[in-house]
């Protein structure tokens, strides 16, 4: 038996190897996969500490029509903070066009949080006729892309007089439905008998929207915000479509306006825009996470 | 906690982001320029003209006096008006009376120095005539002696021609019926020849040496004539040297012409009254004096031709027998004459005309040049290489033709000595030594009229160049007639000098006027410059001042101007301009001329011109400093642009090419159409401005 016991260990431990070797084989691709992923990340860091004319050598095929393929080094041969300096000194443009940014991320967000929470917890614990209707609906449009919308949205802004002003992107994405289906899944995963105590403890609708259901679907609408956050930070077609007015632009719009001479400049540019939407993505992580899982939930 | 720190480090990463923003919005408004704006108006641009000038008198006099005289007293100043008469400087009457007597003194040599010039000429004049009677008399003399002796020569040959003749016959009478009549016409014939070639001979011989005589002649004239000044080369051609005749035979005659008053030729080579004699050249056969013995070979004939004119007895004093009508006594018909060789004129004075005289040349066109300055050695040896350059083929066919008639006589001699020897060896008879005897005695006298001929053909050219060279005329001497000039000045002065003697040294104003300038010092000598200047106020007064040329475009005559005083308490409105002239010296200076009425201005004070031209209205016009010039001196302005940017409404400046159509020293009128009435011109900024630069309006 003991023999028996003992042959049977060193099976264990092979197949313990085998399982090890098999996970290493599974992991490596995706660490290169999100090698490449981050590559872009390292690109714009590595290329905020250039000089200008190394950015111009290495660039030259891909911005000046230069001979040859591009080319990019894991670290710059003079690094430099010139670039860095200059667009946080010299350029006054950056940062009409970033606070531009915030402004419109920001009231896009109050926006849905004020009009999105009711809506996708109406749609999540009330039954009235079409409601399936209406979800239905909303998953339609949410599945639209923009350049669907665009002409709608353009003759109708036009109409209400909102042309070249930031309302003219502030308010088609307040009401945009991606973050009333977020929210929508996270009110449905409430327990009833939770809603139901509360009523017989005397809570109206309201009490139970706002103590109850608010609370206990926070992770919906914070991650709902966050992805909320990054879309509007990263607006480029609604601005580019509805904004004339340069002033009015946000900072996605900064980039198309850098050339190869001030390449330094974009990459910095490009550097300092990615900086917010990190630090949100950090802090709300977690709720993200859960966001994206429930927005991944079938019906 | 974590999440604690990400909420403090995005609240921080916004803040920082605030601070930046707010920094370089102040760092971006460091290079905005500050500008200050006008819109275009509508006015006229008006061109003042302002300077400062003086007043001058319209006309002025000068008052001088003699030089070195010493001055005692001025009794004016500078700015005095005078009256005429009055007292304006002395002079020392004592030094003025010394120089007086001086000038006298001066003048007395000055005289006897006239006398010594006018003695000189005239000594000299009379040495010169007779030097050239000299010459004249001895080329008489040796062509005379040579035709004498030419005729002797040849009436021995006729001789001893005779006697062999004779003999002949005489032989040939006695051996009759012999063929002695057929050798004579040989031998006669033969004699025929030989003198004509000879004859011929001579001729050549004569001809070759005047030739030669004749360029010397030529290269003389040519370096005189280059020496002289007048042309540094004159070729003279054949025609102006060559004896003048019909026919080139005639070259070699000798003409000596002696023309005499009384028709008397005897006279006219009297030695005693040769000194006298003034000879004359004529101008187209002077060079051909030296033309030799003329051979007429048909004839053997030798002719000198000697005629005497415009000898006066009384001159010649003449009274025995000439020896010169020799052809009237020579049969062979041996005649000296002298045919317009010489004009021997004693009632011409002391007239001498050189016959080699610059004007008997012929300037050679290609060759000739004026010589004003001295000529060099190379100079006139390249003259005389031009003359002889000239001569050089007419001299080689001289030779030529002498070289041939030579050999053609000593031929011609040859042939008849040979017949001579045979006729001796074919006759053995007793009169053979006698016949050979007077054929040698013939050929003897034969040489002898040769030797003769060429040395009357010497005599000739010897004597002919001599008298030329007399006749050479002497530098010009002007000498008597200027010191008679400066006699004449001297009086002059003189006459001054005591003028002002007699005014007591005494210099008056002879106007009316005011003194403008003093340039004599009391105890300093007087000059021979301007003593006082004084302005003629009979005459009136003018302003006048310099202007520029940009200020002469807007001022012409008779423009109304405003003339004020330096200190300002004279004013006169609306003054003509009379005149606005260029300055001769200074280009882009021009001179203003007013006339002034009379008792306003004093001469010489400070006075200043006011005009203001105005020019039509412009609709367009700018400040002067909103004007600004490119790279290509086009003008343009500056206007404020209002441009979209990130930053929000920006102003740019934005240029705008313009045509300037007037200006003055404040605005600038432009062509309408490209500014519009309201838009912004930038007249000045705190930092320079270009072409979209980001400008803001204070």
């Amino acid at each position: 038996m003991a023999d028996i016991g003992k042959m049977d260990n060193p099976e264990k431990e092979g197949l313990r190897m085998a399982k090890k070797i098999m996970k290493g084989i599974t992991y490596l691709p995706l660490i290169l996969l999100a090698g490449i992923i981050c590559f872009p990340v390292l690109f714009a860091a590595t290329g905020v500490f250039m000089q200008q004319w190394e950015l111009e050598d290495y660039l030259a095929p891909v911005l000046a029509g230069a001979e040859g393929m591009a080319d990019w080094p894991l670290l710059p041969y003079a690094p430099t903070l010139r670039s860095l300096v200059e667009l946080l000194m010299d350029s006054p443009q950056f940062f009409v066009m970033f606070w531009n940014s915030l402004k419109i991320s920001l009231c896009i967000l109050a926006g849905q949080t004020i009009f999105g929470v009711p809506t996708a917890w109406g749609l999540a614990r009330f039954e009235f006729p079409g409601r399936r209707a209406i979800l239905l609906l909303y998953i339609v449009l949410m599945l639209m892309p923009f350049q669907v919308l665009m002409l709608p949205q353009y003759l109708v802004l036009d109409r209400f007089h909102l042309l070249d002003t930031h309302a003219a992107v502030i308010l088609p994405a307040v009401f945009s439905t991606f973050p009333v289906f977020i929210m929508y899944r996270f009110f449905c995963g409430i327990s009833e008998e939770i809603l139901e105590a509360a009523r017989i403890d005397g809570a109206g609708q309201l009490q139970v929207f706002l103590w109850i259901g608010v609370p206990l679907g926070a992770a919906g609408i914070v991650s709902s915000g966050i992805l909320g956050f990054l879309e509007s930070w990263n607006l480029i077609e609604q601005p580019m479509t509805f904004l004339k007015t340069k002033s009015l632009w946000p900072l996605s719009l900064f980039l198309p306006e850098i050339g190869l001479e001030e390449a330094g400049l974009g990459f910095a540019a490009a550097f300092l825009m990615l900086v917010p939407a990190l630090l949100l993505f950090l802090s709300g992580q977690e709720y993200l996470e859960q966001g994206i899982a429930a927005a991944a939930l079938k019906e | 906690m974590k999440n604690g720190k990400l909420v403090r480090a995005t609240a921080m990463f916004f803040a920082l982001m605030l601070c930046f923003t707010i920094l370089s919005r102040a760092a971006d408004q460091l290079s905005v320029a500050a500008v200050t704006t006008e819109r275009p108006q509508n006015r006229m641009i008006e061109h003042t003209v302002r300077t400062s000038g003086k007043i001058v008198q319209n006309q002025e006099l000068a008052v001088t006096t003699l030089p070195d005289q010493r001055v005692t007293a001025i009794y004016v100043r500078e700015g005095q008006r005078v009256e005429k008469g009055d007292l304006l400087f002395e002079v020392d009457t004592a030094l003025l009376e010394e120089k007086i007597l001086d000038q006298q003194l001066e003048m007395e040599k000055q005289e006897l120095q006239v006398k010594d010039a006018k003695s000189q000429k005239e000594v000299s004049a009379q040495q010169k005539a007779n030097s050239q009677a000299q010459a004249a008399e001895q080329y008489s003399l040796s062509t005379r002696q040579a035709g004498v002796q030419l005729s002797r020569a040849k009436q021995q040959l006729d001789q001893a021609k005779e006697k062999l003749k004779k003999f002949r016959e005489s032989a040939k009478s006695e051996e009759t019926g012999e063929a002695g009549g057929t050798d004579s016409e040989v031998e006669e014939a033969l004699l025929q020849a030989l003198e004509e070639k000879t004859d011929a001979y001579v001729a050549a011989q004569g001809e070759l040496r005047t030739l030669e005589w004749e360029i010397e002649n030529a290269v003389y004239t040519a370096k005189q004539n280059a020496a002289n000044g007048m042309t540094a080369t004159a070729a003279l051609t054949a025609e102006d040297r060559v004896f003048t005749g019909a026919a080139e035979e005639e070259y070699s005659s000798v003409d000596i012409q002696i023309e005499n008053d009384d028709e008397t030729p005897a006279e006219i080579m009297d030695e005693s009254g040769s000194d006298s004699l003034d000879v004359v050249l004529d101008e187209s056969e002077d060079l051909g004096m030296d033309g030799g013995l003329s051979g007429d070979g048909s004839e053997g004939d030798f002719e000198f031709d000697i005629e005497v004119e415009d000898v006066t007895s009384s001159d010649t004093g003449i009274g025995g027998e000439s020896n010169s009508d020799v052809g009237d006594r020579n049969d062979s018909g041996l005649d000296l004459g002298a045919e317009t060789m010489g004009d021997l004129d004693s009632n011409e004075g002391n007239e001498i005309a050189p016959d080699f005289s610059a004007d008997d040349m012929i300037v050679d066109d290609a060759s000739a040049q004026t010589a004003s300055q001295p000529v060099t050695p190379e100079e006139l040896a390249r003259i005389e290489q031009t003359v002889r350059a000239d001569y050089s083929q007419r001299l080689e066919e001289a030779q030529q033709k002498a070289a041939d008639a030579q050999s053609e006589k000593e031929a011609a001699e040859a042939a008849l000595v040979k017949y001579q020897q045979e006729q001796l060896a074919a006759d053995h008879s007793e009169n053979t030594q006698t016949a050979r005897q007077l054929a040698a005695d013939v050929q003897a006298a034969q040489q002898a009229y040769e030797d003769a001929a060429l040395a009357a053909n010497e005599a000739a050219v010897t004597s002919g160049r001599a008298v030329a060279t007399a006749n050479i005329a002497d530098p010009s001497n002007s000498s008597d007639r200027m010191s008679e000039i400066t006699y004449e000045q001297m009086e002059l002065t003189l006459a001054k000098l005591e003028g002002l003697k007699e005014a007591r040294g005494k210099v008056r104003a002879e106007a009316d006027g005011q003194i403008t300038k003093i340039n004599i010092m009391t105890g300093e000598k007087t000059t021979d410059t301007t003593a006082l200047l004084m302005a003629d106020l009979s005459k009136g007064y003018r302003f006048t001042a310099d202007i520029t040329k940009e200020q002469q475009k807007y001022i012409g005559t008779g423009d109304l101007v405003r003339l004020s005083s330096g200190d300002g308490k004279t004013r006169l409105e609306d003054l003509p301009v009379e005149s606005v002239t260029a300055d001769e010296n200074d280009e882009g200076i021009y001179h203003v001329t007013v006339q002034i009425p009379e008792n306003t201005f004093e001469p010489g004070m400070n006075v200043n011109l006011d005009f203001i031209r105005k020019s039509e209205a412009y609709s367009v016009t700018v400040p002067l400093s909103a004007l600004h010039l490119d790279d290509k001196q086009q003008p343009y302005v500056l206007t404020v642009e209002e441009h979209d940017s990130i930053m929000g409404a920006e102003r740019r400046a934005g240029k705008i090419s313009v045509t300037v159509l007037e200006q003055n020293e404040s605005y600038a009128a432009l062509a309408e159409g490209v500014i519009g009435s309201s838009q912004e011109i930038i007249v000045q900024s705190d930092k320079a401005v270009d072409n979209g630069s980001r400008v803001r309006i204070e």
